[in-house]
């Protein structure tokens, strides 16, 4: 991509202010999309992304600055205004460069890259018209397609070069039913760390009939009715409730800041037993994984809450530095565009002993959350809200009418001392997740977990 | 002018290829970020960045691709990225190269007093923002986010037919957000302002109003379910108008993603309801004499008295429609596909000051800001579920400050429920977006 020797310079250039390390990211990528909608073409794109992004630090003090250019001269003059934002006495000795390869989990086989368009348009039309069939009602159907070939490297004043490529290829699919001029959407969008053998493997039959299912069932609901209520949420997507509302706040930049709600809490038991949370980076071609992180350390797999006590946090090395805690492999950034910072990768409650049935007869009123939709939270105070894509009364024990509009609102700390049952259904989704350093592939996940209580908003 | 000259090659190469007309997009932009938390710079971000957008016909069906490294050797890359796409075009109606309007209305978006703003003063400033904030209260913890930031963007339009634009624009932002806590509970406020008038920029104010809107909330519980008559804040409200802007779209409509369809020159919002689409708005973050076609601008009402007057068009949707563009055709950047999106979009606004529109209610609630836009809200249906935060209203007064709630409604109903606008317009964070302070004739709120 750019030769070790301009990349030294450019370390050199970096630290030449008295810096006490510099951090190079270079990327190429490939990408490629395509949105199919109405039983046409509606827009496809191919491009590249190329650019440079340079990290320094100075004590406390970060620095970062990014280009588009790749001729030495720019480079090396991009580092050197940069570098003008300090003035340190560590100088740091830029280090020989020493190439290290990553251990290279997860396999690609087929680069989506040297897949032709009209191969993929024709996965996205077969998607298309599997959910358009489902029923009569369905009035809208949104087949989109997107992959990426990520190269990457990454160097250090410390002498670490590693090179890796990161493949992402997603389909992504999107159901509107229409019933008495009201609309009602479902959605399914899987995706993958891997190459295009994924998207050949993919039932796209039962995709169709997947987002397809939520927008009738959803047309044909009554408005949920607001109220407190017991909520058994299932797994997979359902994991996003504890990726925002807890998640978020064990990420270091929220930790380091003293901002989030579980600052100094390590050690302390936070959820009731029943609770295991775990963050893992490696599990092979899942699609918040990654061979090595934006730091160019190995992922790792990080317990984050183990048996309802507090074991750890995700940590970056600028955060690590000012929390006195070692990086955990979670330095995660979109593109060269942004500084890396701790973020996480595949993010679940894990596997409890109850079943999924035992939580809904346990239930005498309350709602059933077969699909989330997405959410938000501040990781401040905690506030969350979520939206459920497929909700449904329960009543007596059992699952009853389906219902529309039903949100989930709350406070991470709260709901997660909510949580009393864990079922044994663990699942992952894939989600994009935006902060700090951009939008960036992450899995949410759980089993099927009942919380005792929790507002639902509604009409 | 290296970006021309670059365009004649990629143009020539692609003439070889067996392209029709195509048209090339550059972008060119600089920006600067200082962040600051508990009095230390804990981001400092300098971006210089390019892209370069082509697209082109290829036996009469378009073609697109983007690179980020613009230089000779893309040029194939290019070619043959967007002639695989157009192969590939089956779209009934396809999107054309414009040979420019008659007359473009000149707009200016550069404030020449913001380049002298050195980093220090920029760093100076946001460390003062924090301080200020973190003075003004004890129960003031941390700054959550605290930033300030400054950019310059130029574009440039070259095509076959001849059309040779360009635009350029600066900006500055301050961004605060801060976190009070007090008895184990934490309430966090937040404020910013997008300018290219850095004399509008004043710690004092910024750092007062997002202490106040923390501190206010820290004894906040939630009210009682049931219905309430409603004020949405400005912000509140664009935030909303940005999430269903979509619906306004011809192509939308199109596509059947739109339940305004079948419905222009009718009713559909309350008499108090004019949305305008004004690219000329002053300072506006969507203020262009051009669209991404390079189709020139117009102010136009898309509501006007509750009526629907316009969708928003771009060339093709106009086309299929037998109308003229309305200039609304959009690009997001270097790598984005043509579409349509509103300019500088706002409610209208009215004549009394919010405090008027409090002391008129009986008993309501004054929400200030939506949680979960993207998610609680779906732009097709019109159906919104989201968590809330803001004021209970008793005898024309503020009564307490209310969160842990939801408020829910549908979108086009809501349009119909419009009461009354206040002054002053309040664009949203997202640029572009505009609403005054709204009166609601009633809204679903969950809380207790």
């Amino acid at each position: 991509m750019i030769s070790k020797g301009i990349i030294t310079s450019v370390l050199e250039a970096a630290v030449s202010t008295g810096g006490d390390f510099a951090e190079l990211f270079i990327e190429d990528s490939s990408r490629s999309s395509i949105n199919y909608l109405d039983g046409q073409l509606e827009s496809t794109q191919t491009g590249r992304d190329f650019g440079v992004g340079i990290r320094i630090f100075c004590g406390m003090q970060c620095i970062y600055a990014y280009t588009n250019s790749f001729d030495k001269d720019s480079l090396v003059e991009t580092a050197l205004k940069a570098a003008q934002a300090i003035k340190g006495a560590n100088q740091a000795e830029v280090m020989v460069l020493n190439e290290t390869t990553t251990n290279g989990i997860h396999v690609i086989d087929i680069m989506p890259d040297t897949v032709g368009k009209s191969d993929k348009l024709d996965i996205v039309r077969t998607a298309y018209n599997a959910a358009m069939e489902y029923d009569s009602i369905i009035k809208q159907v949104s087949s989109r397609y997107a992959d990426s070939v990520r190269h990457v490297a990454i160097a250090n004043t410390e002498g670490l070069y590693r090179e890796d490529t990161r493949v992402y290829t997603r389909l992504m699919l999107n159901a509107v039913a229409e019933k008495d001029g009201q609309m009602q959407t479902g959605t399914v969008n899987p995706g993958t760390h891997g190459g295009y053998e994924f998207i050949r493997g993919l039932d796209l039959k039962d995709l169709g009939r997947r987002a397809a299912g939520t927008a009738v069932v959803m047309a044909n609901a009554e408005y949920c009715k607001a109220g407190v209520m017991p909520v058994v949420i299932d797994n997979a997507f359902g994991g996003v409730i504890f990726h925002e509302a807890c998640g978020h706040g064990l990420e270091a930049t929220a930790v380091a800041k003293g901002t989030s709600v579980f600052a100094g809490k390590i050690g302390e038991r936070v959820a009731p037993e029943v609770v295991t949370a775990i963050d893992d980076g490696t599990l092979p071609n899942e699609w918040g994984s990654a061979n090595m992180d934006d730091e160019g350390s190995d992922t790792k797999r990080n317990v984050l809450i183990e048996k309802g006590i507090l074991k750890g946090y995700l940590i970056d090395r600028f955060n690590g530095m000012k929390m006195g805690m070692e990086a955990t492999g979670s330095s995660r950034r979109e593109s060269y565009r942004y500084a890396p910072t701790s973020r996480m990768s595949n993010t679940f409650i894990d596997n409890g002993e109850n079943t999924k049935e035992e939580l809904i007869s346990s239930v005498d009123f309350g709602l059933y959350a077969k699909y989330m939709g997405g959410g938000s939270v501040n990781p401040g105070t905690g506030e969350f809200n979520f939206s459920v894509r497929e909700g449904y009364m329960i009543r007596n024990g059992k699952i009853a009418e389906p219902v529309r509009g039903a949100t989930l609102i709350g406070k991470g700390p709260d709901v997660l001392r909510k949580i009393d049952m864990v079922a044994d259904n663990l699942d992952m989704d894939q989600g994009m997740c935006g902060s700090a350093s951009g939008s960036i592939p992450a899995n949410v996940g759980q089993p099927a977990v009942r919380v005792s209580s929790i507002t639902v908003g509604g009409r | 002018m290296k970006y021309k000259e670059l365009a004649e090659k990629i143009f020539q190469a692609g003439n070889k290829a067996g392209m029709g007309d195509m048209e090339v997009y550059v972008s060119d932009g600089e920006e600067f970020e200082v962040k600051v938390s508990r009095s230390e710079i804990d981001g400092y971000k300098l971006a210089q960045s390019s892209g370069l957008g082509f697209r082109g016909l290829y036996e009469g069906r378009m073609g697109y691709s983007y690179t980020e490294k613009i230089s000779e050797d893309s040029i194939d890359f290019l070619i043959k990225g967007a002639r695989e796409n157009a192969i590939v075009n089956d779209s009934e109606d396809q999107d054309v190269i414009f040979e420019g309007s008659e007359k473009y209305t000149p707009v200016n978006n550069m404030n020449s007093e913001l380049d002298k703003v050195t980093e220090k003063q920029k760093i100076e400033f946001a460390m003062d923002m924090e301080k200020k904030a973190l003075e003004l209260d004890s129960r003031i913890k941390a700054s959550q986010y605290c930033m300030l930031g400054t950019g310059y963007g130029k574009s440039e339009l070259y095509n076959t037919k001849g059309l040779s634009l360009s635009e350029e624009a600066n900006f500055a932002y301050a961004v605060l957000m801060v976190l009070a806590e007090e008895n184990g509970v934490y309430s966090s406020g937040f404020e910013f302002i997008i300018d290219n008038d850095f004399s509008k920029f004043n710690t004092d104010e910024l750092a007062g109003k997002a202490v106040k809107k923390a501190l206010d909330f820290l004894d906040a519980k939630p009210v009682e379910s049931g219905e309430y008559e409603i004020i949405l804040d400005g912000m509140a409200s664009a935030g909303l108008l940005g999430a269903v802007s979509s619906i306004f779209s011809a192509r939308a409509v199109h596509k059947n993603l739109s339940l305004l369809k079948g419905k222009l020159n009718e009713k559909v919002a309350a008499d108090c309801v004019t949305l305008v689409d004004d690219p000329f708005y002053k300072g506006g973050t969507a203020t262009a004499s051009f669209d991404g076609e390079g189709v020139a601008t117009v102010y136009k009402n898309v509501i006007e008295n509750g009526v629907l007057k316009t969708f928003l068009h771009n060339l093709k949707s106009s086309a299929k429609d037998n109308v003229e563009s309305t200039g609304n055709a959009s690009r997001g950047s270097y790598k984005s596909t043509i579409g349509i999106s509103p300019t500088n979009m706002y409610f209208k606004p009215g004549e009394k000051s919010l405090e008027q529109v409090i002391s008129r209610m009986q008993k309501g609630l004054y929400i200030v800001s939506l949680d979960g836009l993207h998610s609680g809200f779906d732009p097709i249906s019109g159906d919104f579920s989201l968590g809330t935060k803001g004021y209970l209203i008793e005898d024309g007064k503020i009564a307490r400050s209310v969160n842990q709630i939801t408020v829910s409604g549908n979108y086009y109903a809501m349009l119909g429920d419009m009461e009354e606008f206040a002054k002053e317009i309040i664009f949203g964070m997202g640029g572009g977006i505009g609403s005054p302070h709204v009166k609601i004739r009633k809204l679903s709120v969950a809380g207790e």
